[in-house]
């Protein structure tokens, strides 16, 4: 081991750099502080042997000067002292000394105190090591996760998008980078208007895959089969599937077992421009709150099995009239379950007041007052849980 | 965690059951299960919030159980039940008000 040896007197200096070099460390020597210094920052010095008085720079101002450099590793410092009194111990240590040692050294003691050093040395090195590790480990995560984030954002539609007669707003915020939340909406057919917000069980990395792979096969996806619309012999050759059998063929297809126990909630509708109707499957999922011009904002549906946990699950739908005009806003859990300081929810109801209060503004704006309502509850901009929201519009 | 006759009485202390505690307490019941208990009093007179992992893994152990085993659900306060509503799970669980009643329904079967 490389271990630097300071102190004024040359005869000390000697006996010690002999004695070290018996037990094979490399030595090397300064006079006072002001040279230890600058010895360690250009030989990469860890372990320092320093005499107490010295001229120019004192033992004691050396250990304080060291400790507060930012020399890379730990440098493990033994104080020389012929002050055999307490007060001088406390004040070395106070100075920043990890040992001391009597001028009159029993070279056996000597020996174990160095090799108590270096005990301590190793340790720190290898925790230094592990740290290093774990710092590459975590940026290769944290990089992983704001790509994973960027391409989970592509996937879900703009933010504002029109499909014929339906305008679709929408918010997303996954809690750690990337979510279990998703959502789309797309055009079944030339009278039809497919939406859906879903969110799989915990959030993460897990929860995101699961989501990301669940709005690849929740499409209408014209060529291939979808569970949106079904072949049939006559013209025109498809039907559109109903809400409530889509969410019970998604819930015979995703299963969880031992290996993945997630699920989802969800809601699923279809906004028909014939009859002026919006229907819908509700799978454990909040309540939407529909918006009708000169009605009070209500609540519709009241819960239904979620998808993926139980096999025999049977699945319902809710019919509402759907005319220009009128809004359905669908969200996550995340909007309501956030907590305050006190650690109350946002509840549900607080979420329909502040609709119902900002029911003239437009559907963007009002998704915007309900975030900001949320950011003003928690006091955070951040929240633990992902939170989405859309809003369905019927424009013409 | 107590049991009285072939019944375990699990009742969670946590207020919160989130994902947090969602993994633990899955692991702790299905190991219990797989050493062969098959009727289960779970009391969540504690619990004021349960998320989609808390209610997933209430849902694996009834999985655990299979056909022969059975689960009873007690103490559940308003804000839980709320959510076994919304998901239906009042329909999928017993739910009684105290161990007792419970005690009571699975000696009978």
């Amino acid at each position: 081991m490389r271990i630097l040896v300071v102190d004024d007197d040359a005869n000390m200096r000697g006996l010690l750099s002999n004695i070290l070099r018996k037990w094979d460390h490399d030595v090397r020597l300064a006079t006072n502080g002001q040279e230890a210094l600058d010895l360690i920052k250009q030989d990469d010095i860890n372990f320092v042997i320093t005499d107490w008085l010295m001229p120019v720079m004192d033992g004691p101002t050396l250990c304080k000067q060291i400790r507060l450099s930012d020399s890379s590793g730990y440098v493990y410092i033994v104080l020389l002292t012929s002050l055999n009194e307490k007060s001088a111990v406390i004040e070395g240590m106070r100075a920043g000394a990890d040992d001391f040692v009597s001028k009159c050294f029993n070279q056996e003691e000597l020996h174990q105190r160095i090799r108590a050093g270096q005990r301590i040395l190793k340790l720190q090195q290898e925790l230094e090591e592990r740290n290093r590790k774990l710092e590459r480990a975590n940026d290769t995560i944290e990089n992983d996760l704001k790509v994973a984030s960027a391409f989970q954002r592509r996937l879900l539609p703009g933010q504002s998008s029109a499909i014929l007669g339906v305008t679709f707003e929408s918010v997303f915020l996954p809690s750690s980078h990337v979510g279990g939340d998703t959502f789309n909406f797309f055009q079944l057919d030339e009278h039809n208007v497919g939406f859906y917000l879903l969110d799989v069980s915990g959030h993460g990395v897990a929860s995101a895959l699961y989501s990301a792979s669940l709005s690849g096969v929740i499409s209408p996806c014209p060529l291939g089969e979808s569970p949106l619309r079904s072949p049939v012999p006559e013209s025109p050759h498809y039907r559109i599937v109903e809400p409530a059998e889509v969410l019970a063929d998604l819930n015979r297809t995703y299963q969880s077992d031992c290996e993945i126990d997630q699920y989802f909630t969800m809601v699923y509708g279809i906004v028909d421009l014939r009859d002026d109707s919006i229907r819908f499957c509700q799978a454990a999922h909040p309540s939407p709150i529909l918006l009708t011009p000169g009605k009070h904002a209500q609540l519709l549906g009241d819960g239904g099995f979620p998808v993926g946990l139980i096999p025999e699950a049977e699945y319902t739908q809710v019919e509402a009239s759907f005319h220009i005009g009128d809004r359905l806003i669908v969200h996550s859990d995340g909007v309501t379950e956030c907590l305050n300081s006190r650690d109350e929810q946002f509840t549900e109801k607080r979420l329909v007041g502040l609709i119902e209060k900002n029911r003239d503004k437009s559907s963007l704006e009002l998704l915007s007052v309900v975030w900001t309502g949320m950011e003003s509850w928690t006091g955070r901009v951040d929240f633990d849980d992902d939170i989405s929201m859309i809003a369905i519009e019927r424009t013409d | 965690m107590t049991r009285q006759e072939d019944v375990l009485i699990a009742t969670l202390l946590d207020k919160r059951l989130d994902a947090e505690l969602a993994s633990d307490l899955r692991n702790t019941m299905l190991s219990h299960i797989d050493k062969g208990e098959h009727n289960i009093v779970l009391n969540i007179a504690h619990v004021d919030f349960i998320d989609s992992t808390g209610l997933g893994a209430i849902v694996a152990c009834r999985k655990a159980l299979g056909q022969e085993g059975r689960i009873v659900i007690t103490g559940t306060r308003r804000p839980v039940m709320t959510m076994f509503k919304l998901t239906r799970m009042d329909k999928v669980f017993q739910m009684l008000d105290s161990d007792e009643e419970a005690m009571q329904v699975l000696a009978r079967s």
